[in-house]
């Protein structure tokens, strides 16, 4: 097999090809790296490559592969994170001049757990400034869609999306708070999960929101996702906000089929005056296949997600402002303008809204506990549309603007499950008119990211989307 | 509810040590209205079933 072509396996295939002998993990690391300094410098998807530390790592892998010694299904695979994560030894910037000089001295948790699987750290990658927003010039360049290099890829977890879309990597982790993995991976055609709040370790996350913060995988398929959070969930006892439930077999449920299983569309979001149509109706179409796919599917209401983003920015603006005050107040200068603006934006809500926001977020998640208690997963689009244009001027013009452009517009359907802590994963379900991706949002029951993977996992199988890449 | 005014925001901000560069006052000040503007019409959700502040006694329980 070629470097070219081992470059455009996923994990799965490529663990494949490790324990039938067919590859060395050496072979497929410098395959990655041929192909992230090819296509880098287009894309931006990478802050830091850590060749000669991944190469070494790669020996290492086959080193103990020869010797008998298997890790696990990630044991030589290649991966990369949000540089929002701490990697020790590894300058992790958190995407801002803030940062751009600050070396941790440990790893993140979910870092640590997958080198300790034998996964192969190859970089660090690129996001939209301290994860607080679009970014208007980012200061390790900016990040183009592999689809159409004009269009953002979303963030913030911006190369975290673009960089498996573009098979750079086979898997990478970002962060989501209000929609951070969801959106760059449905507007860069890949399947991205946000698990339950406490499945998974945040600790050397360099997060916004702790109230809202969540780490996930991103890959090209729903299997590969499943591989990831196998290793990275759990409890840790350097996060005490981890959960103690046992971790489900995620591998396993890839498997099953979806008779008996019930899927309830969310009808405010399907009903949204935000959503494009042409999403819409991929969407409607997407709920139909797992219909024929032996699903039940039905319409579901949740009344109060329709003042979700509300919710969700009377908290987590403040929380967010108050994070970066101290560099708010010292060195606004070395912060991008748009999200300058919004920290100051932010800086100005009154306090006395949060505690009414939390209520009602609470409600919001008895709400959508109350729509699991009938469906086994919610569906819903993952974005109102495909990928915008790239911004390239930074003035909002009236409050209309603001609201939907700068302040909530496109994580409308995504943070609802960051305000209520369900798992919520994406999954490629067509394209636009424009050759485009979209994403099928799908939601599970706390702790049930198994039925969010086994869903998407099928909707995979019973549809042609796996199957395309853009052409790079 | 009135719009707020650039020169407001610029206060606001002043009045907790922030300060705003000219050329993003116009910008802060829509984002700013923008969300106190969703964020009046959570007013109107307050759950009807949640128990009022606790009223101290001046002397005591």
């Amino acid at each position: 097999m070629s470097g070219a072509d081992l470059a455009l396996l996923g994990a799965g295939a490529l663990s494949d090809a490790l324990h039938r002998r067919e590859v060395s993990s050496e072979e497929i690391v410098r395959a990655c790296l041929a192909r992230i300094e090819s296509l880098n410098p287009t894309l931006a998807a990478f802050v830091t490559v850590c060749a000669e530390a991944a190469v070494r790592a790669a020996r290492r892998a086959d080193s103990e592969r020869a010797g008998g010694r298997s890790r696990g299904p990630l044991h030589g695979i290649p991966f990369a994170v949000k540089d929002a994560l701490w990697t020790k030894g590894v300058r992790t910037t958190n995407g801002s001049r803030l940062f751009e000089h600050f070396v941790p001295t440990e790893d993140a948790t979910v870092v640590a757990r997958l080198r300790a699987a034998g996964a192969v750290l190859v970089g660090k990658l690129n996001m939209m400034e301290i994860g607080f927003g679009p970014t208007l010039r980012p200061p390790f360049g900016v990040p183009r869609n592999p689809w159409n290099l004009e269009r953002t890829t979303g963030g913030s977890s911006s190369g975290s999306a673009s960089a498996v879309a573009a098979r750079l990597v086979p898997l990478t982790l970002g962060a989501d708070t209000g929609g951070s993995i969801r959106l760059p991976a449905a507007f860069c055609g890949v399947v991205g999960l946000k698990p339950t709040r406490g499945r998974v370790s945040r600790y050397g996350l360099m997060g916004i929101c702790p109230s809202f913060d969540s780490v996930g995988p991103l890959a090209a398929r729903a299997s590969d996702c499943a591989v990831a959070l196998a290793v990275i969930a759990g409890h840790d006892r350097k996060d005490p906000t981890t959960t103690r439930a046992a971790v489900d077999d995620y591998i396993g449920a890839i498997g099953e089929g979806l008779a008996g299983v019930r899927v309830g569309i969310v009808e405010e979001l399907m009903k949204s005056a935000l959503l494009c149509p042409e999403v819409r109706g991929l969407v409607a179409e997407a709920a139909a296949a797992l219909a024929r796919a032996g699903a039940r599917a039905e319409q579901v209401s949740i009344p109060l997600i329709d003042h979700a983003s509300a919710i969700y920015v009377a908290i987590a603006e403040p929380e967010g402002a108050a994070r970066f005050r101290p560099y708010l107040l010292t060195r606004p200068h070395d912060i991008d303008v748009l999200p300058r603006r919004r920290l100051l934006a932010a800086s100005l809500i009154p306090a006395s809204v949060i505690p009414r926001a939390r209520r009602l977020g609470e409600r919001l998640r008895a709400q959508v506990d109350e729509a699991l208690r009938a469906v086994d997963v919610l569906v819903s689009p993952a974005t109102p549309s495909a990928a915008p244009p790239i911004p390239t001027a930074g003035r909002i013009e009236s409050k209309e603007e603001a609201w939907t452009a700068a302040v909530a517009g496109r994580s409308l359907f995504t943070n609802p499950f960051n305000i209520t802590g369900h798992p919520a994963l994406t999954v490629p379900c067509g394209f636009t008119a424009e050759r485009l991706p979209v994403g099928l949002q799908v939601i599970g029951r706390y702790y049930r990211e198994a039925d969010v993977l086994r869903v998407a996992a099928v909707y995979e199988s019973i549809t042609p989307w796996r199957a395309r890449r853009p052409e790079m | 509810m009135d719009d707020l005014t650039p020169e407001q925001v610029k206060r606001m901000a002043a009045a907790i040590g922030l300060f705003i560069f000219e050329d993003d006052l116009d910008d802060v000040t829509f984002r700013l209205g923008a969300t106190l503007e969703h964020l009046t019409a959570l007013d109107r959700l307050e759950p009807p079933d949640l128990a009022p502040p606790a009223i101290l006694e001046p002397n005591g329980p």
